[in-house]
């Protein structure tokens, strides 16, 4: 047993002396919580119009200021109205000049727009009954039936980004650390000293997994503090998920490490296949903005299903059994690769 | 001159041999605007699939007339999964259930006096089931509350309670007069991040590795001089990201038809400050590391977040304070804005010489570190 721990605190300092694996693992995860949750965390803001009234100004100005969602800024002249949106000092513009309604949306918005244009409808619409003195027939109540109260499109992303934090490290972990190793030459003395194979498998695994663990777990606690973003934590669903990932994900980095059989070469594939993980799995981008062709192959990749999980563990979805299955399966996974591949990727040469 | 040429054709066939640097520098680029152009331009075309269930609990024809504008409107983007008729407490609660759980984006409940009230003039409330903050339910929403807004407003054209629909028109302001495409304003920003991540990893592996393991001091025997050193070095990133730059153009052009003037002197004179800036910050990274996984370190703590702070893929709106001025000070955010202005795509929203006194601030800083910091023996 001490010489597993031996190979445990070894790893540690290693961890801890290599800058670029405690920036990977701990502080880039938390950047990027940060960048999104300042971009998307505050809840939804107003959009901000500004509007030219060159005529019957009473009317659409009660119509705007009944409408939700909307801070309006008088401008004088329609040239400065065009130019507080050209350069996103407004959202977009309005001029109303009593019998028509020009709205002006600024061309380099491109995702922005169609949300600008859908408000301009509703304008429309309500000056039009405005005129007509009448309300409207339908009034439409939004109810949320999800588990959070709260929940906002960072409420997705933190538990997105804590499961490929815990994928990311698994995977290094045996396509990197491991690799790494047999690259430099540390492997093949370590295996010829009265260690089992296995020793340094699992210290390697247990150190990065134990790192990546701690880096979810300060991820959640900085999106709780920081943006006081709420979950409802099931904390046996949690450490469920958190361990089925990092099993999974280093059983992924030991079929890498056997298909490249070349340490740089896994390392690479290893990016490749994290980087693909995190475009196609409803991570960065949602998932039902993928064409369907994307969605099917995102579907394959377990981070898709790892991050449902752990969006299930932390209240924001609902746990499902499909979601619960895939974490086993995907456990079972990289319980079975381990035990079948892990010998293989501790090769020497 | 033949000895930098020598040099930098031996940078180059280092560089394409590097898996890392041809995954980031030469696929990522490429598979990312590919990715970006196949997701977005999707969605700017309005092919956006949801699944959406629908409760009919009115007995009267106006229900029915509803659900058939529903598919005649959304009919595109929407599934309607299943329309029940009724509304028992057992099936608004399977119904709730299925909302929950995500099988399906979002429910609509049509009352049992929808069609009565309607008729009578009484406004009605009508009930949307969703899961707020997940994009795919909020889109299913939204469309859904348009689209019954839409009905009640042409209900009243018909049965006379509206008479005259208010003119309206949609300009476009900022940039040229064209209408831009997602890909065209995300390709910019594309060829940006390739150059980046191109001068902040490939110069640091190349310049910090070399002096780690001794290579630089040996070309010290050789009669070659430090400065045609980075010469060479310079020239071969330069043709390099020509190259990459060509291909991401190249992609934008012949998959998703942009229409792009890279080659006004204005684009030109951003992409080489892009180019140049980029090396420059390799070179300052390459300064300030010891090691060469200090460098590596270094050079993802720049990465991602000026990537995402500079607006390279989404324009960037009402941010904090603290971070508004974090983008001021990005070279990226004004590479890109300033390229995209060149290109006629947006306006600027920073004065046209910060666009270029940013990155050239950094460029200058950079340099005039390097300079004092990088020796050729191997030493910092």
């Amino acid at each position: 047993m001490r010489p597993f721990f031996s190979i445990l605190g070894a790893q540690y300092r290693v961890f801890i002396r290599n800058p670029l694996d405690l920036f990977l693992t701990v502080f880039l995860p938390l950047a990027l919580t940060l960048i999104f949750g300042f971009i998307w965390g505050g809840g939804q803001t107003p959009m901000r119009a500004g509007v030219v009234f060159l005529a019957q100004k009473d009317l659409l100005a009660s119509v705007l200021l009944d409408s939700p969602n909307l801070v309006v800024k008088e401008f004088a002249e329609t040239e400065d109205l065009e130019k507080a949106v050209a350069k996103r000092n407004m959202d977009f513009g309005i001029i109303w000049d009593g019998t028509r309604l020009t709205f002006l949306f600024n061309r380099g918005r491109i995702q922005d727009n169609p949300e600008f244009a859908a408000k301009a409808r509703e304008i429309i619409r309500r000056v039009e009954l405005r005129i007509a003195g009448l309300s409207p027939l339908i009034v439409v109540e939004k109810t949320h039936v999800g588990k959070l109260s709260a929940a906002n499109w960072f409420h997705y992303i933190v538990p997105g980004l804590m499961a490929m934090a815990l994928i990311q490290t698994g995977v290094f972990a045996i396509a990197g650390r491991v690799a790494g190793m047999r690259e430099l030459g540390i492997l093949k003395p370590m295996l010829v000293a009265p260690l089992s194979g296995w020793s340094v498998l699992l210290g390697v695994g247990l150190v990065r997994m134990s790192l990546g663990l701690a880096s979810a777990g300060l991820l959640l606690l900085f999106a709780r503090t920081v943006f006081a973003a709420e979950f409802l934590v099931d904390f046996g669903l949690l450490i469920f998920y958190a361990l089925v990932c990092g099993l999974g994900a280093m059983g992924l980095g030991a079929v890498l490490s056997i298909v490249a059989r070349k340490p740089g070469t896994a390392a690479a594939a290893g990016m490749i296949l994290v980087q693909t993980m995190l475009f196609l799995s409803g991570i960065y981008i949602p998932f039902e903005f993928l064409p369907a062709g994307l969605q099917a192959v995102g579907q394959i990749f377990p981070a898709y299903h790892m991050a449902q999980g752990m969006r299930a563990a932390l209240g924001v979805v609902e746990q499902t059994p499909p979601f619960l299955w895939a974490g086993l399966g995907f456990g079972a996974f990289g319980f079975l690769s381990l035990i079948m591949l892990g010998r293989v990727s501790l090769r020497p040469e | 001159m033949k000895a930098v040429l020598t040099l930098a054709a031996a940078f180059m066939r280092t560089s394409l041999r590097e898996r890392n640097a041809l995954f980031w520098f030469w696929l990522f680029p490429l598979v990312l605007l590919g990715l970006l152009g196949a997701i977005f331009g999707a969605v700017e075309r309005g092919e956006l699939h949801v699944d959406i269930a629908l409760v009919n609990g009115d007995s009267g024809p106006l229900g029915h007339e509803l659900i058939g504008f529903l598919h005649s409107v959304i009919g595109e983007n929407a599934r309607f999964v299943y329309i029940q008729e009724g509304n028992g407490e057992e099936r608004l609660a399977s119904v709730r259930e299925d909302v929950e759980e995500a099988r399906v984006h979002a429910a609509l409940l049509i009352p049992p006096e929808f069609s009565r009230q309607m008729s009578a003039g009484i406004p009605t409330r009508i009930e949307i089931l969703y899961r707020r903050g997940e994009a795919g339910s909020s889109t299913a929403a939204s469309l859904l509350a348009e689209a019954l807004e839409e009905f009640g407003r042409n209900y009243l054209f018909q049965s006379g309670g509206l008479a005259k629909a208010v003119e309206a028109q949609t300009c476009l302001v900022g940039g040229e007069a064209r209408t831009v495409s997602y890909v065209e304003f995300v390709l910019p920003g594309v060829i940006i991040m390739a150059f980046f991540i191109a001068g902040i990893f490939n110069v640091p592996n190349a310049i910090v590795f070399a002096k780690e393991v001794g290579i630089l001091k040996r070309y010290l025997a050789t009669p070659l001089l430090s400065w045609q050193y980075f010469f060479a070095f310079f020239l071969s990133a330069l043709f390099l990201s020509l190259l990459q730059g060509g291909a991401v153009w190249a992609l934008g052009r012949f998959a998703f038809g942009t229409r792009l003037p890279l080659l006004r002197p204005a684009s030109l004179a951003f992409l080489l400050l892009a180019f140049a800036t980029s090396v420059a910050l390799g070179l300052l990274i390459s300064a300030l590391a010891h090691t060469h996984q200090g460098a590596m370190a270094l050079a993802n703590l720049f990465n991602l977040p000026l990537q995402f702070l500079g607006g390279l893929y989404f324009p960037i709106t009402s941010l904090p304070k603290p971070l508004q001025i974090l983008m001021a000070v990005n070279p990226l955010t004004h590479l890109a804005e300033g390229l995209r202005a060149a290109l006629g795509l947006s306006a600027r929203t920073f004065p046209a010489w910060a666009n270029f006194l940013v990155p050239l601030l950094w460029l200058g800083v950079s340099v005039f570190l390097a300079v004092r910091r990088i020796h050729i023996l191997g030493e910092t």
